[in-house]
């Protein structure tokens, strides 16, 4: 099911984009960015809706209504839960407003990464593997007609050189004997910028921030991890898709840039 | 503060676990086992992950396998081959190739020697995937850096390599006079054995060339492409004497029969055809009906009989003269290579947790199971 109704369209499409570039070194890395933008600009009204509903729920934990209640009900588990649903209803928020977005764009997220990996078959049982995609059992007459417009003997095997990288290996860029990883430093560096950037402002002892916080750190790391043993083309489109996230949060006026400056400076001064 | 963490790891790990499934990161088979028999002493050699296995044919117990323990740095999936003097070349996935003795499985000589090693390939990124093609006293070993590196005997590089225009997937095959390379440039070379040098190049042809051709004593070359086309070539100057469509991507060249030829697809279509013109001997059939069902190997022939295992661990007999077929087997795993004659039985090397060979007789019957002690 996961094949049909994600991988197999998302590698037509995948394949389709890389068709114009295929003869172009490096096509297949102009392919995998314009393929992260298109697909982030189809899912740009599920990531607006889910920053209403973000932003929606800050604006409840602020309200005075909350708080009243949270400190009326302190001790009543149970009563609170039925007054904050009756105040949801009333300030029109739905709670999965801003998580259901959120889990419509994962699959899609985790489809888009499989497709380049799929795409960059690198040895015969991988290859034998990604045909079953390209013509796959179910809609075997549709795929047909789409690979053979888009001359898919021509196209294989994808030409994996962008830049100074093989997308298919992880990076290192060899300067005077030293290999740098410098796809794995980028993704750490956008990933934490995509995160500082979109993180609200927050109250002092809220554990959601505290989680957040938390996220920020350990997430550049996770993903600058993954950027440095996996295949390039994975950094790529986690760069890509970072920068994005970044500008079409900036267009939406939601980027808080000032996140980006040490708190701790700002504390200091504070406290003097 | 406790609770914080908490879902921070449960949410970490849930992603983490998503991200490596994803990308194929952890322990993965990069491509299925290669596989050897030999009558004469009676063995199979399985290569497959860390280890080349010999295997008695008589009773399905290990002989020995190379390395005699495990070394992640060692990898092998083509099938090794038997050199005139007797010693077992085998290829491996880490950019090596090794020479054993078939006896005991000791290593006589690696090729490169040392890192420095010049005429060599260079980038530890990249593998012999195939096995390697001997013509003479010479070893043709084809690297996914897409060159055709050319050793003796003893694994001393004896002449510059080959370069094609992309990854080598499949194994060399010689007609005593040249050896042919096919290249997922979607060219065929030809080199010629006393010079080293290319004899030439056959224009393109359509698709990329991911496994390995079958040659005839009258000169032909049989080549299957990732265009889903089975195409003639001739010998001596690479030239284009028939093509022939299929349903799926054909992986490798076909079995050889007299003025037939005998081969399946990835999609799982089994051809008959005149070795002459490509013209059908019979309807295509497709004897499994399993999503994944693939043939990437050339069938065995064994008394008017074709064997064939498939991709969903189907075998299946069909009649070379008519087409007609049944299933003798259905396996927990898939088939990738190509079923082999020993004595009575067939042996088919498989992916499966619980089996890397079997032995069985005409019927599936199975005679014995090899499956390597971890």
């Amino acid at each position: 099911m996961w094949d049909i109704l994600i991988l197999n369209p998302m590698i037509a499409i995948l394949m389709g984009i890389y068709r114009p570039f295929a003869s172009l070194v490096g096509g297949f890395g102009i392919a995998i960015i314009l393929f992260t933008v298109i697909m982030r600009l189809v899912t740009a009204p599920l990531t607006a809706k889910q920053m209403k509903s973000t932003q929606a729920m800050q604006e409840f934990q602020k309200s005075k209504k909350w708080q009243d209640i949270q400190a009326k009900y302190k001790n009543d588990k149970q009563k609170l839960q039925q007054e904050q649903m009756k105040l949801y209803k009333e300030m029109g928020i739905n709670p999965f407003g801003s998580c259901l977005p959120l889990l419509i764009q994962f699959p899609i997220i985790i489809g888009l990464y499989q497709s380049i990996i799929q795409a960059l078959a690198t040895t015969p049982i991988k290859m034998t593997a990604f045909f079953h995609h390209v013509s796959p059992p179910v809609l075997t007459d549709i795929y047909r007609s789409i690979y053979n417009v888009l001359d898919l003997g021509q196209l294989l095997p994808i030409n994996s050189t962008f830049l100074w990288m093989d997308l298919t290996q992880p990076e290192r860029l060899y300067i005077m004997g030293f290999g740098i990883p410098v796809m794995a430093i980028i993704v750490v560096i956008t990933t934490y910028m995509q995160s500082k950037l979109m993180t609200p402002p927050s109250q002092p002892g809220d554990q959601g921030a505290q989680m957040s916080q938390a996220m920020n750190l350990y997430m550049p790391f996770l993903m600058g991890y993954f950027a440095l043993t996996f295949a390039s083309g994975l950094a790529l489109y986690f760069i890509t898709t970072n920068v994005v996230s970044i500008v079409q949060y900036a267009m939406m006026g939601k980027v808080n840039w000032r996140n980006l400056l040490p708190t701790r400076k700002v504390s200091a001064r504070k406290s003097e | 503060m406790k609770k914080t963490l908490l879902v921070i790891t449960i949410i970490l790990s849930i992603f983490t676990s998503l991200l490596s499934a994803c990308a194929g990161g952890g322990v993965v088979n990069n491509n299925w086992p290669g596989l050897l028999v030999d009558e004469k002493s009676n063995t199979a050699y399985v290569a497959y992950g860390q280890h080349i296995y010999a295997v008695d044919m008589n009773t399905g117990s290990e002989k020995w396998r190379f390395p005699s323990e495990a070394n992640k740095q060692m990898n092998f999936y083509a099938a090794p081959v038997l050199a005139g003097d007797g010693q077992l070349i085998v290829a491996g996935f880490n950019n090596k190739l090794y020479s054993l003795n078939p006896e005991n499985g000791q290593q006589n000589w690696q090729f490169p020697r040392d890192e420095n090693q010049t005429q060599a390939p260079q980038n530890s990124n990249d593998h012999f995937v195939a096995s390697v093609g001997i013509l003479g006293d010479k070893i043709y070993a084809p690297n996914t850096d897409n060159n055709i590196y050319i050793t003796n005997l003893r694994g001393e590089a004896v002449s510059d390599p080959i370069p094609t225009g992309d990854q080598i997937w499949g194994t060399p095959v010689t007609d005593g006079k040249n050896i042919y390379v096919a290249s997922m440039d979607h060219h065929v070379y030809a080199i010629d054995g006393e010079t080293n040098q290319q004899a030439w190049k056959s224009e393109d042809l359509g698709g990329a060339i991911g496994g390995t051709p079958a040659i005839s004593s009258d000169g032909i070359l049989y080549v299957g492409t990732l265009n889903s086309e089975l195409i003639a070539l001739d010998t001596t100057d690479g030239r284009i004497k028939w093509r022939q469509s299929a349903d799926g991507w054909v992986w490798n060249g076909p079995t050889l029969e007299s003025d037939s030829i005998y081969y399946g697809d990835l999609w799982g279509s089994i051809y008959a055809q005149k070795s002459l013109d490509g013209s059908s001997l019979w309807t295509p059939v497709q004897p499994d009906s399993a999503q994944k069902r693939g043939i990437t190997d050339r069938p065995l022939l064994k008394n008017g009989q074709l064997y064939f295992g498939s991709e969903s661990g189907g075998l299946f007999e069909v009649n070379a003269a008519n087409g007609s077929f049944r299933s003798i087997g259905k396996f927990e795993g898939s088939f990738h290579t190509s079923p082999q004659l020993a004595g009575e039985n067939i042996l088919i090397a498989i992916i499966s947790p619980n089996a890397l060979l079997l032995a069985l007789d005409t019927n599936g019957n199975q005679r014995w199971v090899y499956n390597p002690r971890k």
